[in-house]
């Protein structure tokens, strides 16, 4: 039964949507056209300074100084795989985006499993729920400062419910509790956008295929198994990518928040490097470690790119 | 609609009591969720709206005891707030429109057309998601000062939009992959071009996608401060959000104030975002499939 | 706060407000609209030649056009030259403090600094100064006839020649509201140990009342280490002498243990600096180390407490404490580098410096002479703690450390800040950083 529920939802999703029109397969020369300004734009922008920045990692720039930029070949990562510093970094960066990606993920789906549900007042619901999405970043850091401020933060009236809590804690000064709000704080920001596009692709969702299964008797959970959570399986996928992108590039918060500290605990690849660059002028050693976050996010992607070709390859 | 169905059921199938408790539980944890999402907006109002005497002391008290409205027009006669606001509106206006167009093309080729480059174009869209911004502002600031663009909104605006375009066409592209091949198929049999069928199939059904990616492309261009702060440096094109990195940074700003100036910043964006929010969930819906 | 009436004074810049006001709405009026503004707002930008205007701009960049007393001086000296001589327009842009040296540092690794004059940090200075991007100032002390420059410019010289003529020195001092002092019965401090009893004195807790407040927080790295810079002051350390670290060394040492026993008995603990000021302000915080140039503020910004506000003589033996020059430099590649020196010479003309430094309510003078006894009379917080005062400058207490100022504070701040936070001992602490402080010498080196 269960089987016949998962065949369905699979024939019901790769027949309602994939595969483009065959006609439109003859002609070749349109989405090169198309994609070219983009390519040419994104490669102006975007990709030459990256190449830019990969050739300054094999050279010593020193910011704001009279010393001629030399080619040093490998140094700069033959330092960085010495540097102890670095791969604390590396550690804290990948702690930081899996659990920004589980939380605000978890919450997102929640929350659009919740929000998809009728009740009255829903449309202003919803409107309060993505609020925080539409708050820029600078004033998410100011509101969340002044709530853990831990002489007049108001969050420390609960805290002080707690059996033997009797001082207000410095929220941002204790590495375990840093680390637990930059992830929450970040998720907080980020966890509408998920919500949104989840919300749209469980309304995607065929309702026969709901329909089938009930009459099959499948219960609640295995509805969401068999019919939900297929059906809102690559927009999962996609959003884990965007989720590890936009939170391995988490700045601001971070930055503004914590700056790093407290003993490094929240210091993740982008602050290091900005700090390496623009604070201690290390430019060349700066773009040794933006090309080592670049290659462990490529990783991410391919991984992404090979299930969506195996998707497409399943559905043709 | 998921839950309409199941309602029903439960009606047919369940005593009118476990409904109402079913229905009690949904709206205390609708009540619970909205709360805890929406305290930190309450507390950065209460934090403006109250005279910094009942801020500046803990215990807060946790409803507002008396409001004050004076932080408004000091901040906005000690600051050239209305300048940086329309500053801002300029450059996330700017950076929203190229977006919108450029994404269409580049999500219609990506969803809609099946083409041997297809999954390396993908892949470049995301590539260049992946190098942390800070790292190429010194090369994309000599590049800049080499091609005379520094200290121009427009220049600014399209640094944006190549930031946030990749992730605007990954989106759009998830929109159009919901127009149904045949749809296509048969406008092009009926002789329409491919172009046609994008003109006059793929975006009427797809047009509230375009305000997600509308809604997107504004919000990251009304946000970005560091390349605000190093391509513009003449004060009279200076953005919203450089000019509150000023406040932070003079810390005799009155509490009050500098949080209504959080405010005001998060006003627009938040209004625009409620005013498309229709659009929005239904744009990355599949309303495509039922039209 | 609100009752100020100062705020009148800022006319020039409201009636600005309310034409950007209309210009805003206009703009908000439609996309189509939008579409006409775009060009319009592409700019004038700093290809100054071309400009149809009879003046020649000058582009003066700094971070403190927006701040209190001091952006309005400088506002004011900016309209007062552009009146006194038709040929040249000068400029002010702002950039936020933030952001200054990234810009700063951007420009330079682009090969040019942006702006025709700009101002620089003390760690910003020495930088310039190496790379090659300034013009030698000698000539307004010889137009200006001045003979009497301090002798803290003597880090600004390359060559034998003059890069920054300081336009603000900053000085700590410990600096505490009278009331305080007073409701509590405490005299001024004369030895380290006795500083910490006093501020324990004033500090209750429960109250919310604190004897003393400093930056403490990672999270505001430069304020931290800017402040922690003074603490070796007590004990007669040094940071670093040469590219040899002495973060190991006793005067250390006492002096991190010192702010350490502050911090547990008199110290609001995790607080971020603007919490720390506004504490002051209340009055809640008696008293803290403020540099000079910060005082000043105080009449705009807390008109009640400025009157009560006193310096405390240095509690150390040497009576020594930090001064930081912020000086004023011309770009090399600027096409208007004259123009820029007549600006720069007016601005040091001994009668407009004095006013300047006197609407900043500044205290050190660059050029000594032209300070005025009346004025420095006038400032009730002057003495003792800024007054006398032996001083010395970053050169002098962190060596060669001084052009990686930043890397060597982040080391010492956050090792230090385990001690304040997760209990490590002042030693432990700084047998670590000194390790990592021995790494980046040899880096440097």
């Amino acid at each position: 039964m269960n089987e016949r529920v998962d065949a369905d939802a699979l024939a019901g999703r790769s027949s309602g949507r994939m595969p483009p029109p065959r006609i439109l397969r003859r002609r070749y020369l349109l989405p090169f056209a198309l994609a070219l300004p983009i390519v040419l734009y994104e490669g102006l922008l975007i990709v030459y300074p990256i190449v830019q920045g990969i050739y300054g990692s094999f050279t010593r720039i020193e910011l704001a100084s009279s010393a001629a930029t030399t080619w040093v070949g490998w140094d700069n990562y033959e330092r960085m795989f010495s540097d102890p510093a670095f791969w604390k970094v590396i550690r804290v960066t990948l702690l930081f985006t899996a659990l920004v990606i589980v939380v605000a993920l978890t919450v997102g789906l929640l929350t659009a499993l919740l929000f998809n549900r009728p009740f009255r007042f829903r449309p202003i619901a919803r409107g309060m729920l993505m609020m925080p999405w539409a708050i820029p970043e600078v004033p998410v850091v100011m509101i969340f400062i002044w709530i853990l401020s831990p002489q007049f933060g108001v969050v420390n009236i609960l805290a002080r419910m707690l059996p033997g809590v009797t001082q207000n804690p410095q929220w941002l000064q204790v590495p375990e509790l840093a680390m637990g709000w930059m992830v929450l704080i970040s998720s907080w920001k980020a966890f509408p956008f998920y919500s949104l596009v989840i919300l749209a692709a469980l309304q995607a969702i065929p309702q026969e295929l709901y329909e089938a299964a009930r009459v099959d008797g499948a219960s609640r959970l295995q509805l969401f198994w068999h019919v939900t959570l297929p059906g809102i399986g690559s927009t999962l996928e996609l959003l884990v990518v965007l989720a590890a992108i936009f939170s391995f590039k988490q700045f601001t918060i971070i930055f503004l928040m914590t700056g790093g500290g407290p003993s490094g605990t929240t210091e993740t690849i982008v602050i290091r490097i900005f700090n390496t660059a623009f604070r201690f002028y290390d430019y060349s050693y700066a773009t040794a470690l933006g090309v080592a976050g670049f290659v462990v996010s490529l990783a991410v992607a391919l991984v992404f790119i090979l299930m969506q070709v195996r998707r497409t390859q399943e559905s043709a | 609609m998921v839950a309409q169905v199941e309602e029903s059921r439960a009606a047919t199938s369940r005593r009118p009591v476990q409904r109402l408790i079913n229905s009690t539980l949904l709206y205390l944890t609708v009540a619970v969720v909205s709360l805890i999402i929406v305290f930190p907006v309450y507390w950065m109002m209460i934090s403006t709206f109250q005279p910094s005497k009942y801020i500046l002391h803990f215990p807060p008290p946790l409803l507002p005891q008396e409001l004050y409205f004076d932080q408004f027009a000091e901040l906005f006669s000690e600051h050239p707030i209305a300048r940086w606001l329309r500053n801002s509106f300029l450059i996330a206006v700017m950076t929203m429109l190229l977006c919108m167009a450029l994404s269409v093309l580049g999500a219609f080729a990506l969803s809609n057309l099946r083409w041997p480059g297809r999954n390396l174009f993908g892949l470049f869209l995301l590539v260049t998601q992946m190098l942390p911004e800070v790292l190429i502002l010194i090369p994309l600031y000599i590049l800049y000062r080499r091609l005379n663009m520094l200290n121009s909104i427009p220049s600014l605006a399209l640094i944006d939009a190549a930031f946030i375009l990749p992730i605007c066409i990954w989106i759009l592209k998830g929109v159009f992959d919901n127009v149904p091949a045949e749809v296509l198929d048969a406008s092009v049999v009926d002789g329409c071009t491919e172009l046609g069928a994008l003109w006059r199939i793929v975006l009427p059904l797809s047009a509230p996608g375009l305000a997600a990616v509308a809604v997107v492309a504004f919000f990251f261009a009304w946000n970005e401060y560091l390349y605000a702060g190093i391509m513009l440096s003449s004060g009279d094109f200076m953005p919203a959000s450089v000019g509150l990195s000023t406040l932070k940074a003079i810390a005799q700003t009155p509490v009050e104030q500098y949080m209504a100036a959080g405010l005001v910043f998060s006003v627009l964006p938040v209004v625009f975002y409620l005013a498309m929010q229709r659009y929005i969930v239904s744009g990355l819906t599949a309303g495509a499939v039922k039209g | 706060m609100s009752d100020q009436i100062e705020r009148k004074q800022e006319q020039r810049r409201s009636t600005l407000n309310r034409r950007d006001f209309l210009r805003s709405a206009s703009a908000l009026a439609g996309l189509g609209l939008l579409a006409a503004c775009a060009p319009a707002a592409q700019p004038a930008d700093e290809a100054g030649p071309d400009a149809p205007a009879e003046r020649t701009r000058v582009r003066y960049l700094s971070w403190w056009f927006e701040e209190g007393n001091r952006g309005e001086t400088w506002n004011n000296f900016v309209d007062e030259f552009n009146e006194y001589q038709a040929e040249i327009e000068v400029v002010a842009e702002n950039i936020p403090f933030d952001q200054y040296t990234t810009k700063t540092i951007v420009g330079t690794q682009s090969g040019q600094l942006d702006g025709d004059i700009v101002m620089a940090t003390p760690e910003l200075a020495p930088r310039l100064i190496q790379s090659d991007l300034l013009v030698p100032l000698d000539d307004v002390l010889v137009r200006n006839s001045i003979t009497d420059l301090s002798s803290a410019h003597d880090a600004l010289r390359k060559d034998g020649n003059l890069y920054g003529l300081d336009m603000v020195t900053v000085a700590f001092g410990i600096l505490y509201n009278k009331d305080r002092y007073e409701e509590a019965d405490i005299t001024p401090a004369s030895t380290p140990q006795e500083w910490v009893e006093v501020s324990a004195a004033l500090t209750d807790r429960e109250a919310q009342k604190y004897g003393f407040f400093a930056t403490h927080l990672v999270s505001e790295p430069s304020d931290f280490w800017f402040q922690l810079e003074v603490w070796c002051m007590p004990y007669d350390g040094i940071w670093a002498e040469g590219t040899t670290p002495l973060l190991t060394s006793d005067g250390i040492i006492q002096g991190l243990k010192l702010f350490k026993q502050m911090y547990d008995v008199a110290m609001p603990q995790g607080a971020d600096n603007p919490t720390g000021y506004r504490l002051f302000q209340n009055g809640d915080v008696a008293q803290g180390l403020y540099v000079s140039a910060a005082v000043g503020a105080f009449t705009k910004d807390a008109p009640d407490l400025y009157p009560k506000l006193r310096s405390a003589p240095i509690p150390w033996e040497t009576n020594k404490s930090i001064a930081r020059i912020h000086p004023m430099m011309i770009n090399k590649d600027s096409e208007v580098v004259e123009e820029s020196m007549e600006f720069v010479t007016y601005m040091y003309k001994p009668d407009n410096y004095r006013r300047m430094v006197e609407g900043c309510q500044d205290v050190i003078f660059a050029q000594p002479s032209a300070a005025r006894q009346e004025y420095l009379d006038g400032l009730e917080w002057l003495k003792p703690g800024y007054f006398g005062v032996d001083y010395v400058t970053p050169f002098d207490i962190v060596g060669d450390f001084v052009y990686n100022f930043n890397e060597f504070g982040q080391i010492v701040i956050t090792n230090f800040a385990d001690v304040l936070n997760a209990g490590k001992s002042v030693e432990e602490a700084m047998e670590i950083a000194q390790v990592q402080a021995e790494d980046l010498a040899e880096r440097i080196s």
